[in-house]
């Protein structure tokens, strides 16, 4: 692991008008390392994640991906929004999964995973969509380049667009609660493409409710409360020793998942 | 009397032609510019976008009856002059202008937000969102009204008649004058806007089958 951090997010603050949702976050992700942001809704893991990726603004703090400040740039001591073409380029260094997936429905299958390699990378047609059946056969779908994203199922959905953020090789992945809409018989089927990224050494953020992915898979847990960073450790530490009573009462929820109590 | 009307056809369908050619020219300013003043309308700046809604909504709630007047007889006031052909297609592309412009905010607004935050975490700029994602869904909900503006606009074109442009209805004016043969006339020019505009209506009915696959 090398070390200098690949993400790096230093003293977030972020207000939607009076609420603050982020009250100071720091967080350090390494290159190959997972990490799993848990927390009660409203916590402000989904910001985090979003501010991130520069899809939402925040009053302040700094996010590096390596060397590059992201989202904006400092002029007289106040931060100002970077352009819309660098913010584009910017946000192409993440992969991002959303809860609802979010693919395009006027595409194919195919379509999808090949628009960020044609139009953001440039790549020509071919090469576009040679990689994105790779990345399709690795999820489990290459029978399904064709079809339209209704005509999936959401755990397939949700698989075309994890190899949709995927296809053009991001630094980091972003995952928020990929598997919170989906009918429990379908979760497995995600959980195990985001498990098999994880082994190749990808580095992701993880938002997710699934104790048993998180304790298996999470290299560090990163517990939030109240918009703040309340805990962090290995998976063992975190979720089979809490320290504080606030994350043991989050835990207790998931009591049987774990098998402690 | 059917000799009568057979003679006076070829006036009444070059009046048709003029109409053809007003309502086509109109629409494609009309698009162009309602396609740019809706953008803006979604996307613009405070300023831009407070200027485009008091166009859009000013122009919404005038006859465009007055509106032809306004560019034909009120403009000269002000030194600018036009023909009464450039002040008919001027006054009725204002007009459609503001109801396209609105068309286009409508259907922009209605693709959900998360389709805008999917482009842009795959990366794409703001004018590659827009063609890629966001307008190639938008369009199919854009066209049923754009389709009805469409048609506004054919039989718009009718009150440029009263400039004194030989549109079909004026063509079909003439040729009652010296024939003196009314309902027959009246009839004919009826049932070829019409026929326009049934046949503008079939077309748009096949375009959204064509886009009747997306679905969320």
């Amino acid at each position: 692991m090398a070390a200098d951090p690949v993400l790096r997010i230093m003293n977030l603050h972020k207000r939607y008008g009076a609420l603050e949702v982020l009250r100071g976050v720091s967080l350090d992700v390494h290159r190959g390392q997972v990490v799993a942001l848990i927390g009660s809704s409203g916590s402000g893991k989904t910001t985090l994640l979003r501010c991130v990726n520069a899809l939402e603004d925040y009053q302040q703090g700094q996010i590096y991906l390596e060397d590059e400040r992201i989202g904006y740039h400092e002029a007289n001591g106040r931060l100002v929004r970077l352009s819309e073409s660098r913010l584009a380029r910017q946000r192409s260094e993440f992969g991002m999964v959303f809860q609802s997936y979010n693919l395009f429905p006027h595409m194919t299958v195919l379509d999808n995973v090949a628009l960020g390699l044609m139009h953001v990378q440039r790549k020509p047609r071919r090469d576009s969509e040679r990689i994105a059946l790779s990345w399709l056969e690795r999820v489990g779908l290459a029978d399904k380049i064709k079809a339209y994203p209704f005509q999936l199922s959401g755990g397939q959905q949700q698989r075309v667009a994890i190899a949709r953020a995927v296809a053009t090789q991001p630094k980091v992945m972003l995952f928020d609660e990929v598997t919170s809409a989906l009918d429990p018989e379908l979760i497995g089927e995600v959980l195990t493409v985001m498990q098999d990224l994880a082994r190749s050494g990808q580095t992701m953020l993880v938002v997710s409710h699934e104790m048993i992915f998180v304790r298996d898979v999470a290299h560090r847990v990163v517990f939030m409360d109240g918009g703040v960073i309340a805990a962090q450790g290995p998976p063992d530490q975190i979720l089979l020793h809490p320290e504080t009573e606030r994350l043991r009462a989050f835990l207790g929820r998931f009591h049987g998942v774990l098998g402690h109590g | 009397m059917a000799h009568q009307i057979l003679s006076g056809l070829p006036q009444l369908l070059r009046g048709l032609g003029v109409s053809l050619e007003i309502a086509g020219i109109v629409l494609a300013l009309a698009s162009a510019g309602g396609f740019l003043v809706g953008i803006v309308l979604q996307y613009g700046g405070i300023l831009l976008r407070v200027a485009a809604r008091v166009y859009v909504d000013t122009i919404r709630g005038i006859p465009v009856l007055v509106l032809i007047f306004v560019v034909y007889f009120g403009l000269p006031a002000v030194g600018l002059r036009l023909s009464a052909f450039q002040a008919g297609i001027a006054a009725l592309s204002i007009f459609a202008s503001a109801h396209i412009a609105e068309i286009v905010r409508g259907g922009i607004d209605s693709i959900p937000h998360a389709q805008t935050d999917a482009a842009k975490a795959v990366g794409l700029t703001f004018w590659q969102r827009l063609r890629l994602v966001v307008l190639p869904q938008a369009v199919r909900r854009m066209l049923p009204p754009w389709v009805n503006t469409a048609v506004e606009i054919v039989k718009g074109s009718a009150l440029l008649s009263l400039l004194g442009i030989v549109d079909l209805l004026l063509a079909m004016q003439n040729v009652v004058g010296y024939t003196f043969i009314v309902l027959p006339f009246y009839a004919l020019a009826a049932f070829l806007y019409f026929a326009v505009n049934f046949t503008i209506s079939r077309v748009a009915g096949v375009l959204e089958r064509r886009f009747a696959y997306l679905k969320y």
